[in-house]
């Protein structure tokens, strides 16, 4: 969980970062937000999993991460505090427990990566390779355990992406194509605080 | 003193719902009718599937999370993974037929051999016929089915079909308490076999937790 959301957003901060530098820009990444298809495979799985969501990241530290299908959850970072919504029977409720606390940590990251340490961090080794495809490897030996390689595909010179891919071992990878994405548009402080 | 009152209260609670008859229905006559046990045996899928749900569980503390739950059949093997809601693997492993297990990835909380074991077994209780031959049949308590089976370890299982169509299986240890509870429930054709929509899974005893399983995807496969 942690590690998927930190790197998606790691991912979006230094894609639109390297591209603002190319262009000779000042402009700070305020927020980035776009649509998702989530393809989950597996060695076990005869078939993949489909998921779809939404998501939209706020400077400096306002996130909201949705998935609509196939489970409605909806995660909130707002003002350094983070929730996480289930929908049941048309209802959210709120998740208690595990596994939120820890995004408090990933929090502080990326608010640093959108300070400026945008290519090389002491996570993650990052390689640009022909067809706007960018390799991220993990420095460190446990996390690299867990994660072998992120390939994140660029979506031409817009600072955005085309697709992350994340790669947890031999035939286990998680595949996010991105659509109608938008950088630094203005985005009102419920969409961090309400399902 | 008003906390002091409250605690005693859910203590007396929870030692009444403990002290809940679990212990397996008794009969008079020891009979197999092979008709029943061929129903009972439609409870469990036969050849290769894939389902996904969704899974929510709850601690006796009353923390608890949802994840997405995988179970691969293959008549051999019985594969099984847990992921987060964001698709990041927490948990896989492969169960062979002689019960040997290969745990291919476990990250914490559910990095440790009970654990998995457990699960295994739950999955296995879940979606496999008891690992065994129908002793008895007769009605159940509330004027069903029921087709019960005892391994070699003395572990009983009660399949259970009731009369509005839901069907489940009691565990019995071999001191005849009960351990885990199942029901399932809502079923619809895929395949040409009924699967259910949702399935809860009840652990009993002090470590108790409760399972929601809601279904994604069924795949003959």
């Amino acid at each position: 969980m942690k590690y998927l959301l930190t790197l998606i957003l790691f991912c979006f901060c230094t894609v639109s970062g390297q591209a603002q530098e190319a262009e000779g820009e000042s402009v700070r990444v305020e927020s980035v937000q776009a649509d998702f298809t989530q393809e989950k495979q597996l060695p076990i799985l005869a078939r993949p999993i489909i998921s779809t969501g939404h998501f939209v990241f706020q400077a400096p530290d306002s996130l909201r991460w949705e998935y609509f299908s196939p489970i409605h959850t909806v995660l909130l970072m707002h003002d350094g505090d983070t929730r996480k919504f289930i929908q049941h029977d048309g209802q959210f409720t709120e998740e208690q427990g595990m596994g939120v606390d820890s995004m408090q940590i990933v929090l502080e990251e990326i608010t640093s990566w959108l300070d400026g340490q945008i290519t090389d961090t002491p996570t993650f080794q990052v390689q640009s390779h022909e067809n706007d495809l960018i390799v991220l490897t993990p420095r460190n030996e446990a996390l690299a355990k867990i994660i072998a390689r992120i390939e994140l595909k660029l979506l031409g010179s817009s600072g955005l992406m085309e697709s992350v891919t994340l790669f947890e071992g031999p035939g286990s990878f998680t595949r996010m194509v991105f659509s109608e994405g938008a950088l630094n548009e203005q985005i009102p402080a419920t969409v961090f605080t309400r399902p | 003193m008003k906390t002091l009152s409250l605690w005693l209260m859910l203590f007396v609670l929870s030692s009444c719902s403990m002290m809940q008859d679990l212990t397996p229905p008794e009969f008079s006559e020891e009979r197999v009718d092979q008709l029943e046990t061929g129903r009972c045996q439609q409870t469990f899928v036969t050849g290769k599937w894939q389902f996904v749900h969704s899974i929510s569980f709850e601690m006796a503390n009353g923390h608890g999370a949802t994840v997405i739950g995988v179970t691969v059949l293959d008549g051999e093997t019985l594969k099984t993974g847990l992921m987060g809601v964001e698709g990041f693997v927490l948990f896989e492993a492969e169960l062979a037929k002689e019960n040997k297990l290969d745990i291919r990835r476990a990250l914490p909380p559910f990095d440790n051999a009970e654990f998995a074991l457990g699960l295994m077994r739950d999955v296995k209780t879940v979606f496999l016929h008891p690992p065994a031959e129908a002793v008895v049949t007769g009605e159940s308590v509330h004027g069903g089915t029921l087709c019960r089976y005892v391994d070699e370890s003395g572990q009983m299982y009660d399949v259970l079909i009731e009369l509005n169509g839901s069907r489940g299986v009691n565990v019995y240890d071999s001191s005849r308490k009960r351990t885990r509870s199942i029901w399932m429930d809502e079923y619809h054709l895929v395949a040409g076999e009924m699967i259910p929509e949702k399935i809860q899974l009840k652990a009993h005893g002090i470590r108790g937790y409760t399972l929601d399983m809601k279904l994604i995807s069924a795949d003959k496969i």
